[in-house]
């Protein structure tokens, strides 16, 4: 029993880390554009896409990994240069629906150039060879999720607390007309943030691709779908809520996992969205997200 | 009287028919067009007017919500789902009922109604669907309310796949009675499209697109933004969930899968092109999209207007309709119409000028 409870800790915060992440760079932007990003799956169906085109010219697995965290970025600054930065004084509503055309422009590009088939992405095998530590099953994959999730957490707690570029983001997010007018440059604070939300879809990206193992067009949908649970769930606006909301959610379908039968646990995004409904219930603002007004 | 473009109707009663009928009339004028179009072409054509007169159905309950709240929802395809499984479900005849169906509940098995009462419970299902989940999602903010739209609809999916004795699973569900004819389709486009006339310019509609505009100046006014919410979202369902019915007649088989999120990028798309904050706009959406896909389907089928031959493009017309969203948002974010409607005025009464829908949903600063 008490190996087995283990076992599903142990697995629901590898995998909860990595929700934990997703639901962080979408955050980061809805915390300085006030939208949601619903072209934010896109982005880790593009990496995998990369790591799958590297491979086939025959490139190394570190090689891959490497182009696809460039590719992903610039991808990133891309979309917030060509899509977003355009719409910089728009209301949420609208940077909504043009994330989501983004989304649709980026899926049926996807489908244009490789097809509705799913790809390969290669891992080596020794990421995802499972250890027994006590009994315990744990894959080195779980322990660079955990690993990665941690390092790319305190590293983006300390650009934001300490960096000029920190400052200027929070101050953008905080209030964007008295940051402009103390000089915070409203369009270049986007595209950082942008690059920073890619660095970390690219993170995910790896960890992602490397437990699943193929993309497809389509798989954009999952990953979105996981990030927008953490975020509500956590809450929107600041950095603790995604996280917590992403753990939450990794342990959660851990739980799921060991105690329903088969047939409950086809009900498990429904039942991740109960969840949520019933967070919400209790506190509109998700477990650990800051009030904010209706209009919002 | 004289027919024409208004943002807002006069005081009084005969100012509200007026707005009510001028853009219904319109729609009528638009499917009597229809009408003698399909006579006279000989039927031909006429199941994808069929289909263009639900999806204007769809968009029309779209608007409903989107336009008079100001909130994005991604979950609409939910309410098409139940209204066409529901209404599917009853309008089965039984002894094809015992069949595909064979461990549903007594009552339901021996229960087989008609076309109209078919869609009178399925539009009143999914209105019912959204009366419940409605007092939760609606007093999130906006951003999170419309990803909880999109929530909605992946807990109806994932409810209809694994509901298999009501829906038979994931597999394909069939047996509806092929029942929705031009004129239902096409009548229930003008009634609806008169409902949300009426909705938009009532007090209750006054009530909600006040309370997007301003939610602090709507409440402090009195006005409870959640209930506002609420009811635009649970008229905008059962509008939805008519569509629905009508699709399950059109289609008579259908599966999960034909309701998911790809469904609701055309209507997206239509309401975004007329204007989320119109209905008429909306309706010229649906003309103005309806014609591209089906120029686009012919390209993607290999031939331009039958006559040339290119490769097959897989994909291209959802790459037209992503770019064309951005471009449109981007280009006139308020979309063809903006706010405006058409009514009918006694000839020398001023129209008014003031707009009150300003800070609509596509509306640029604050």
């Amino acid at each position: 029993m008490m190996v087995a409870s283990l076992q599903v800790i142990v697995d629901g915060l590898s995998i909860g880390s990595t929700y934990a992440l997703l639901a962080l760079g979408l955050s980061l932007v809805f915390s300085v554009m006030g939208f949601v990003n619903f072209a934010y799956g896109s982005l880790i169906v593009w990496a995998g896409y990369a790591i799958a085109v590297t491979d086939s010219v025959g490139a190394p697995y570190a090689l891959t990994i490497l182009v696809m965290v460039v590719f992903t970025v610039v991808l990133s600054i891309a979309m917030g240069r060509f899509a977003f930065r355009p719409f910089i004084t728009a209301p949420p509503a609208t940077l909504l629906l043009t994330s989501f055309g983004v989304a649709l422009a980026l899926q049926a590009v996807a489908i244009f150039v490789f097809g509705e088939a799913p790809r390969h992405v290669p891992t080596p095998p020794v990421l995802i060879e499972s250890v027994s530590v006590g009994g315990v099953r744990i894959s080195l994959l779980q322990i660079l999720a955990l690993g990665l999730s941690v390092i790319v957490l305190v590293a983006l707690n300390l650009l934001i607390q300490r960096t000029t570029f920190g400052i200027e983001i929070r101050a953008a997010a905080e209030d964007s007309k008295a940051a402009q007018l103390m000089g915070v440059r409203p369009p270049k604070v986007l595209l950082v943030v942008f690059a920073i939300s890619g660095v970390v879809a690219a993170v995910v990206a790896f960890v992602w691709f490397a437990r699943i193992g193929t993309v497809d067009p389509r798989a954009d949908l999952t990953p979105t779908l996981k990030a927008f649970i953490a975020v509500v769930l956590g809450g929107l606006g600041t950095i603790r809520g995604p996280v917590i909301g992403g753990l939450l959610l990794g342990l959660f379908e851990s739980v799921l996992a060991s105690f329903l039968t088969t047939n409950l646990l086809a009900f498990q995004s429904a039942f991740a969205f109960g969840l949520v409904i019933l967070v919400l219930i209790l506190r509109p603002q998700g477990v650990a997200g800051r009030v904010v007004e209706l209009a919002k | 009287m004289r027919l024409g473009l208004t943002h807002d109707r006069g005081p009084g009663p005969l100012a509200l028919m007026g707005t009510v009928t001028g853009g219904t009339t319109i729609v009528i004028a638009i499917s009597i067009a229809v009408l003698i179009w399909v006579w006279a072409a000989g039927g031909r054509s006429e199941s994808l007017l069929v289909n263009v007169g639900i999806t204007a159905i769809m968009v029309i309950g779209y608007q409903v919500f989107v336009g008079n709240t100001g909130i994005v929802s991604f979950g609409h395809p939910a309410f098409v789902a139940i209204g066409a499984y529901v209404g599917g479900l009853v309008a089965v005849p039984s002894g094809i009922k015992s069949a595909i169906l064979p461990d549903l509940p007594h009552w339901l098995m021996n229960l087989s109604v008609g076309f109209y009462p078919s869609i009178l419970i399925g539009g009143a299902a999914a209105g019912l669907a959204a009366l419940v989940v409605g007092p939760i999602v609606m007093r999130l903010s906006g951003a999170t309310a419309g990803i909880m739209t999109f929530g909605l609809l992946v807990i109806t999916n994932e409810v209809i796949r694994n509901l298999d004795q009501f829906t038979r699973g994931t597999q394909t569900f069939f047996g509806v009675p092929k029942a929705s004819g031009l004129l239902d389709v096409y009548g229930l486009l003008c009634a609806l499209t008169a409902v949300s006339l009426a909705y938009k310019f009532s007090r209750f509609g006054l009530r909600t697109r006040a309370a997007r505009d301003d939610p602090l100046a709507a409440e402090t006014s009195g006005i409870n933004v959640v209930r506002t919410r609420v009811g635009a979202w649970v008229l905008s369902a059962s509008i939805t969930g008519v569509a629905g019915v009508l699709l399950a007649h059109q289609l008579t088989a259908f599966s999960p899968q034909s309701f998911f999120i790809t469904m609701v990028i055309p209507v997206m798309v239509m309401a975004v092109l007329g204007g989320t904050a119109s209905i008429i706009g909306g309706v010229a959406g649906v003309v103005v999209i309806s014609a591209w896909l089906e120029f686009m389907r012919g390209i993607e089928g290999g031939s331009l207007f039958g006559l040339v031959e290119i490769p097959s493009i897989f994909g291209i017309s959802q790459l037209t309709l992503g770019v064309g969203l951005i471009l449109v948002l981007r280009l006139r974010p308020r979309g063809i119409f903006g706010s405006t409607e058409f009514a009918w005025r006694l000839s020398g009464s001023r129209p008014r000028d003031r707009d009150p829908d300003r800070g609509a949903t596509q509306g640029q600063g604050e």
